[in-house]
């Protein structure tokens, strides 16, 4: 029912709901326990893919994972960063914690999450401001490093996200890319990213692992809307979250194909 | 919360419309762009840089 719903909404209202619905969950006091809103990561193959991670961070693994499935692909020391799409700034804090860019800024839609970033994470070298990732407020060859995870799905024109990370990396800067599309889709995000010129480092359907991340993290996920979303709204949310009880269940359409999960590192070139 | 605007944010911003540099005006919490003729709301400190928030900006401005 929902999904239905949330694909034939026209365009801009569609655009009016999503940010009521991030601003919503970003004014939700969860006492810092929802920091990240991805699938999750937890590998591919037999052995799992188990990174380390300080005791504080261990409740967020699987969303973690799968940020550091990207970041881990490059030395951040002495880097500006950013993340388009902060959300509730997760990825933000990790980076900067595990990595140790000399500075990161997260950019998002959402003000209310903004917000939220800027009272739970401070530092001199942390910056959170609100834009729209097709058209952000940051001046050409600003950034070594552009993240962007699980997010673009959101974009109406993906060509032109795309366009705007060119203009805001330097040369030689580094586009760490990961989302999801409908089987038919992911065909037109792949040759938009191929047609950036970037030298292809990795571009690879981790599918699998975003099944075994999802698998791993539904039961926090239930729990967390159970102890912070009232009764009433909690099927409702549990749609937006992905969970819905019926069998169109997210994790059922990346297991029998009909969504596919994408991940890629995109070199620019140096001149 | 702060009201402040530091000065590195403006070196920081630009106009997402015309990628040109903003002004700020204090008195009323906003980021003008000449060259979009547009002024970005300031709320609670946090500027919001997107088109269809911003404020046209009148002929005497």
């Amino acid at each position: 029912m929902f999904n239905v719903w949330k694909r034939h909404l026209p365009r801009g209202l569609k655009r009016a709901v999503m940010v009521w619905w991030y601003d919503t969950v970003a004014r939700m006091d969860t006492k810092g326990e929802l920091l990240f809103l991805n699938h999750g990561y937890a590998g591919e193959g037999d052995a799992p893919h188990t990174i380390a991670l300080p005791a504080d961070l261990e409740p967020h693994r699987y969303p973690i994972q799968l940020y550091d499935l990207l970041a881990s692909r490059r030395d951040w020391r002495d880097k500006e960063g950013l993340e388009v799409s902060c959300g509730l700034g997760g990825g933000v804090m990790y980076v900067d914690r595990q990595y140790g860019p000399r500075s990161m800024t997260g950019l998002d839609l959402s003000a209310a999450s903004v917000e939220a970033c800027r009272r739970r994470f401070n530092g001199a070298q942390l910056r959170f401001e609100t834009g729209d990732a097709q058209a952000m407020p940051f001046p050409d060859h600003s950034f070594d490093i552009v993240i962007n995870v699980e997010s673009s799905l959101n974009y109406p024109d993906f060509p032109r996200f795309l366009s705007e990370v060119n203009r805001v990396l330097r040369p030689g800067g580094t586009f760490l890319f990961g989302d999801y599309r409908r089987a038919a889709k992911m065909i037109r995000v792949r040759q938009a990213l191929e047609k950036m010129g970037y030298a292809v480092e990795t571009m690879t359907d981790i599918t699998a692992g975003i099944v075994r991340g999802l698998e791993r993290g539904r039961e926090r996920k239930h729990a967390l809307i159970d102890r912070h979303v009232p009764y009433l709204l909690r099927g409702l949310v549990r749609g937006f979250a992905g969970l819905s009880r019926e069998r169109d269940e997210e994790h059922h359409k990346f297991q029998n194909g009909h969504k596919s999960y994408l991940m890629a590192v995109l070199t620019k070139p140096a001149t | 919360m702060s009201r402040q605007t530091d000065p590195k944010l403006l070196e920081i911003l630009v106009c997402p419309l015309t990628k040109t540099r903003l002004e700020y005006d204090s008195e009323k919490q906003e980021l003008i762009s000449r060259a979009a003729r547009v002024a970005y709301p300031i709320r609670d400190g946090i500027p919001i840089m997107l088109a269809d928030e911003a404020r046209e900006l009148g002929e005497n401005e």
